[in-house]
């Protein structure tokens, strides 16, 4: 059986240039989506592990340092001032910080270096709590020092690249002709670690005979108040402070004006998915209004096509996405063409006439062609006006009467003009009738047709089904409503035929059965197209099959649920000679056979002979030989 | 922190402006490239200096990985002695400089970094352009004897020198004859920094006829 997922699926792949042009709309979009809230995400993450990566978010350092010491130490003024290591103790007890950390940089000038000499800059560090602050540091290879006081170095990889030094070599220190084993080298890390050489805060204070620091590194408590530390510090005498919270909080100003322009243009993108979308839908729903209105004859509810239309735009829109998704992830832009399905066409071979299988008719029901029996009152030389036709008025039809029609009008507005379609038509059908309607373009009988079958409400009137009353009494049935009663009575079949074209033939037939299954339905698809001969088609697309093919498709999709009347409007209308003759000889012993109420409307004199009764529309007034 | 530059401060107190300078630094100072070429400091002077009559230069860079990929580098390794060499990835850039006297090409200026004894050793040569070496320029070397090696008397001992020179020497064992063998060492306490430097002139004059005089030769 097919499922309503399917349908909507199968849907969507009979345009498929507009589904895939869609569906690459929806990609792109949500691939522009994503990677944009991934790079929002992204750089935002990284820059705020650069930050972290700095380990301390606040440096204190000797006054006049970085900028204005150089500037004094160039007009002559007075040098550098250092800072006693007790400071570092006392800024660690306040209660803004987590750790601090002193260091000792110190500058040498290596007359050796290039022409004119050059400077060597090391820092000292203090293995208890430098390497804790930076925990992101790590080893190419060797490690950290051995103790506070040894002669050894850590190198940067750019340094040790630079140098050309390996774990175990040795450095020296210029000015000082200091020897240094180096123990270590650090893996790259994108910061100015990577161009560092790193001793022992003790050793460095040793070589240049200080016991004094230059900066203390502080790393500031997660929910701390920076700025209120900040204050603090600048009250330190002859201190200066430099803070990377002031960096980052422009760093972070930059990434919300730039979220904003990301966001925006991710909420473009996303409309203009959404707009393709809709579009795609809409288009898809007008172009199929014919075909909608026929699902509604085989039972589907008003929330059936809802949920139809919706199925398709979730199909396109989540495997939309989720290759979307999927190209953000793997960084290519990929075009994902649906696969050609173009179904190779069969050479339309026709098939023979096939006799239907006897089916055991209801013997109590049971009336043959040719034997109606007649509830018409003076109906005696020649055609009478349906008013004419009337016999009686009651609630509860008679035993055996399939369908009772009494005084039905049906006025449409056309501008200020009235159009009486139909005219007070009365009649009664009984069950087992094939009753045929005939009469020119015009004279009413798709209207009366319409009415009968319930597929719109008549303007005045009353019709009783199955000993139902449908209309009476000025009562309005919604559209669930008349759906309710088509689907419990009716089959429909119509010139068009309306079969899905990206459906096979027993998925047409099983259509139907998708939104509603009267009890006790199994195994009907294969049973009918077994009977209608079309057992060797059921894979076939209705673009495969001849015109009298369709038909019967249309016919075994019109009887999957067992209807207890079927409606025909204008079967054989699209068809030739033959074609008609082999319809008419289904419609035939689906009356004789199987017992079948048929209404028919035709043009055809020939497939109408073929009833047992004949009613002639003229002016929407009926009239019956 | 090692500044990665180095630079001429002569009328400054240098050690005075050291350590602002390097706090600045510390501060402001983006990561270092990545990748480690041998670079004149001052090429205007510099080859104004080690060629004299020249005119003008050209820089040209080049690598392995443009110019033969991993078998060119086995191939000069090979000829290096078999020692893969230090910090040298593929796509390091090496530097050349074509100089010229008006628009005649003249000859060449080639550096190559090779390790010492308490650092890095930059050697450059000047080459004319059978590849006989004009000029000996240390430009960078660490330790207490680093003037011994960087003194006039020392680097005239490789003007005219030739790769065919190396060839009757070992540079491993220290073994061999020839004008090569006839360097002496003015340190004997750094023979680490001694060998490094021929070593360097070794693999500079190898890449160099790699790289450019073969290439000449098949393209006169």
């Amino acid at each position: 059986m097919i499922s309503k997922f399917q349908i909507a699926y199968k849907n969507l792949l009979r345009k498929k240039s507009r589904t895939i042009l869609t569906l690459v709309g929806i990609v792109l979009s949500s691939w522009v989506l994503v990677s944009l809230l991934g790079f929002n995400r992204g750089y935002e993450k990284a820059l705020n592990r650069d930050i972290d990566n700095m380990g301390y978010q606040i440096m204190v350092m000797a006054k006049g340092c970085p900028y204005e010491a150089a500037t004094m130490m160039l007009q002559g003024g007075a040098g550098l001032r250092y800072i006693e290591e007790d400071v570092a103790k006392s800024i660690e007890t306040r209660p803004e910080v987590d750790k601090v950390t002193p260091i000792l940089m110190q500058a040498f000038f290596d007359p050796n270096k290039g022409d004119g000499g050059g400077i060597a800059g090391y820092f000292g560090i203090d293995l208890a709590t430098f390497p804790a602050m930076k925990p992101f540091l790590r080893f190419h290879k060797g490690g950290w020092f051995k103790d506070p006081t040894a002669a050894e170095a850590v190198m940067g990889f750019e340094a040790a690249e630079l140098e050309q030094r390996e774990v175990g070599d040795m450095i020296l220190v210029p000015e000082k002709n200091v020897e240094l084993k180096v123990v270590g080298i650090l893996e790259r890390t994108g910061t100015q670690d990577d161009g560092t050489i790193f001793v022992p805060l003790k050793t460095l204070q040793q070589i240049s005979n200080l016991d004094k620091i230059t900066t203390i590194g502080i790393k500031v408590k997660k929910d701390a108040n920076i700025e209120k530390l900040e204050t603090a510090l600048y009250q330190l005498p002859d201190m200066q402070v430099v803070s990377f919270s002031q960096v980052k909080q422009t760093i972070m100003k930059l990434i919300a004006t730039a979220r904003v322009m990301v966001l925006s243009i991710a909420v473009i993108a996303l409309l203009i998915a959404m707009v393709g979308v809709v579009n795609t839908v809409l288009m898809s729903v007008l172009e199929r209004k014919h075909e909608i209105g026929i699902l509604k004859t085989m039972g589907a509810m008003p929330g059936d096509i809802f949920r139809l239309v919706w199925t398709e735009t979730l199909i396109l829109c989540t495997s939309g996405g989720l290759v979307g998704i999927g190209l953000a992830f793997v960084l290519r832009p990929a075009v994902r063409c649906a696969g050609a399905q173009g179904a190779a066409l069969c050479a339309r071979r026709r098939t023979g006439g096939h006799r239907l299988p006897a089916i055991p008719p209801d013997p109590a029901d049971h009336r043959g062609r040719g034997a109606p029996e007649r509830h018409l009152s003076g109906l005696e030389g020649g055609p009478r006006a349906a008013p004419g036709f009337h016999s009686e008025r009651s609630m509860n039809m008679a035993p055996g009467i399939s369908l009772e029609a009494r005084d039905l009008t049906r006025i449409y507005g056309r501008g200020s003009e009235e159009v009486r379609a139909l005219d007070g038509v009365s009649l009664q059908i009984r069950k087992g009738e094939f009753v045929s309607f005939m009469g020119p373009s015009g004279s009413g009988k798709t209207t009366l047709v319409n009415l009968l079958g319930c597929l719109e409400n008549p303007t005045s009137g009353e019709l009783d089904l199955a000993g139902r009353n449908i209309f009476g009494g000025g009562k309005v049935l919604g559209e669930r409503g008349l759906t309710r009663i088509r689907r419990e009575i009716f089959g429909y079949i119509f010139q068009n035929f309306y079969l899905i074209p990206t459906l096979t033939v027993r998925e047409n037939v099983a259509l139907p059965l998708a939104f509603y299954r009267k009890p006790g339905i199994e195994g009907e698809v294969e049973k009918l197209l077994e009977m209608l001969g079309m057992e060797h088609r059921m894979n076939h697309l209705p673009g495969q099959i001849s015109g009298g093919e369709m038909q019967r498709v249309a016919i075994a999709r019109a009887l999957v649920n067992r209807p207890e009347i079927l409606l025909a409007d204008e079967p054989t209308g699209n068809l030739d000679t033959k074609r008609t003759g082999e319809i008419g000889e289904i419609l035939q012993d689906l009356n004789r056979n199987a017992g079948l109420t048929i209404v028919m409307v035709t043009h055809n004199p020939d497939l109408g002979r073929l009833s047992g009764r004949h009613i002639e529309m003229r002016d929407g007034k009926a009239y019956e030989n | 922190m090692y500044l990665g530059v180095s630079g001429r401060l002569p009328s400054l107190n240098v050690n005075r402006l050291a350590v602002p300078a390097l706090l600045l630094m510390a501060c402001t100072a983006a990561p270092l490239a990545a990748a480690v070429s041998c670079e004149l400091n001052y090429p205007a002077s510099d080859i104004a200096r080690l060629f004299p009559e020249s005119t003008s230069f050209k820089k040209i860079y080049f690598s392995f990985s443009t110019r033969g990929g991993q078998p060119m580098l086995q191939k000069v390794e090979a000829r290096l002695g078999g020692l893969p060499a230090l910090y040298a990835p593929l796509d390091v850039p090496y530097v050349v400089y074509e100089v010229y006297k008006g628009t005649k090409k003249i000859g060449y200026v080639h550096g190559v970094n090779q390790k010492g004894q308490f650092g890095v050793l930059e050697v450059f040569v000047s080459l004319d352009l059978e590849g006989r070496i004009k000029a000996f320029y240390l430009q960078r070397i660490a330790g207490q004897w680093a003037k011994k090696f960087t003194s006039p008397a020392f680097g005239k001992q490789f003007v005219t020198l030739t790769l065919k020179d190396f060839e009757r020497y070992n540079l491993i064992s220290g073994k061999g004859t020839g004008k090569v063998a006839a360097i002496a060492n003015p340190a004997p306490e750094a023979t680490t920094d001694f060998f490094g430097l021929l070593r360097a002139v070794n693999k500079n004059l190898i890449l160099m006829d790699e790289f450019f005089y073969s290439v000449d030769k098949a393209n006169p």
